[in-house]
């Protein structure tokens, strides 16, 4: 049986105003659930009341639901940090191995040629700009992707911002921090190493900041491509 | 059925069950594995939506199932199905499950001694 508008606008404001749920991936997923259970119910002769009610019921009532919320929350950020691990680790022990090595090369050959020319040195020293330009132009790509998702999905832009781009943000934050600690904090203590030790545990950290970036970007593109088709 | 100890005996298998249903069934969305264990135990068995979306979000984010959105009377419909991995989780864990249940069907079995 088919609902009406005004069902299906009934089950939108129960889920949204009166049990105060936020993640859209989440109300979509509820209201097909509600909306299929509910109209089978009718079928069967019960009324559309009663059907809301045994449904609500079967999640546990407001509290069920805001669990249900809660947990749905932390669930997609484990997705998110297993998803990047599982695409970083072929980087260090699998089939991408000879990426990282390419890495690790181009930022020495990049290093060795410009460590004595001060001007050079100062803009390209350990190929640490390419990889900040790399994460800026990235993020602006992402933005605007998600931009234009949300517009034709007739979504705000306040909700599109708090659910999708902070992993990336998250990502390229530890990013940047293991870039500025290579730069600033791991020089002071690279004074006391060998030259040779000290430049190759400096490359090594941007080679692991770049090859951390591109693994969690291959990640997130998966798992916020929409995956979408007509029935 | 009692439903008390029903949902605790549920709540350790959940999700053997839904890995069991999607190797049967290719892919599946949430009310459909419901309507389906309730055909399948001929309503004997209950999972409520409560405990169902969690399992599901859960193995989701452990990269046993992957979901696909289809546009269904205009409204999005998730499908939830199987990866590579959960091909083979789905078969380690059954197996693991049928021993333990052939286990506590002998200890269930026993004869009082006399």
């Amino acid at each position: 049986m088919q609902l009406t508008p005004d069902q299906l606008a009934t089950i939108d404001r129960h889920l949204r105003k009166e049990n105060w749920l936020l993640n859209e991936d989440l109300i979509a997923e509820l209201t097909d659930h509600y909306t299929t259970a509910i109209s089978n119910r009718m079928t069967e002769g019960q009324a559309f009341s009663e059907s809301l009610i045994d449904v609500y019921k079967g999640f546990g009532w407001r509290k069920g639901l805001l669990k249900m919320e809660e947990e749905y929350g932390i669930q997609k950020k484990r997705q998110t940090i297993l998803m990047a691990w599982r695409e970083v680790k072929p980087f260090f022990v699998g089939q991408r191995t000879p990426i990282t090595v390419a890495i690790f090369a181009g930022l020495y050959q990049l290093d060795s040629l410009y460590a004595g020319r001060d001007m050079a040195k100062s803009f390209f020293s350990t190929g640490e700009t390419f990889l900040i330009i790399g994460f800026c132009t990235s993020f602006f790509i992402i933005i605007i992707w998600e931009l234009w998702q949300s517009r034709a999905n007739g979504e705000n832009w306040f909700s599109f911002a708090g659910r999708k781009v902070t992993p990336f943000v998250r990502i390229y934050s530890i990013c940047y921090a293991v870039l500025l600690c290579s730069k600033f904090v791991w020089i002071i203590f690279s004074w006391s190493l060998p030259a040779v030790l000290a430049q190759f545990v400096g490359l090594s950290l941007q080679t692991s900041t770049a090859v951390y970036f591109v693994g969690s970007t291959i990640a997130l593109y998966k798992r916020l491509s929409p995956k979408v088709k007509a029935a | 059925m009692n439903n008390a100890p029903n949902a605790q005996l549920l709540k350790g298998s959940l999700s053997v069950m839904i890995l069991r249903l999607l190797e049967d069934r290719e892919r599946m969305y949430g009310y459909e594995i419901t309507q389906k264990v309730k055909e399948l135990t001929a309503g004997e068995m209950a999972i409520t939506e409560g405990a169902l979306y969690p399992a599901l979000h859960k193995l989701e984010a452990d990269g046993l199932l992957t979901t696909e959105t289809q546009v269904v009377d205009g409204r999005a419909r998730k499908y939830y199905s199987l990866t590579k991995v959960g091909h083979t989780e789905a078969a380690s864990r059954i197996a693991d499950l049928r021993a333990f249940l052939e286990n506590l069907n002998t200890v269930l079995n026993l004869k009082p001694s006399l």
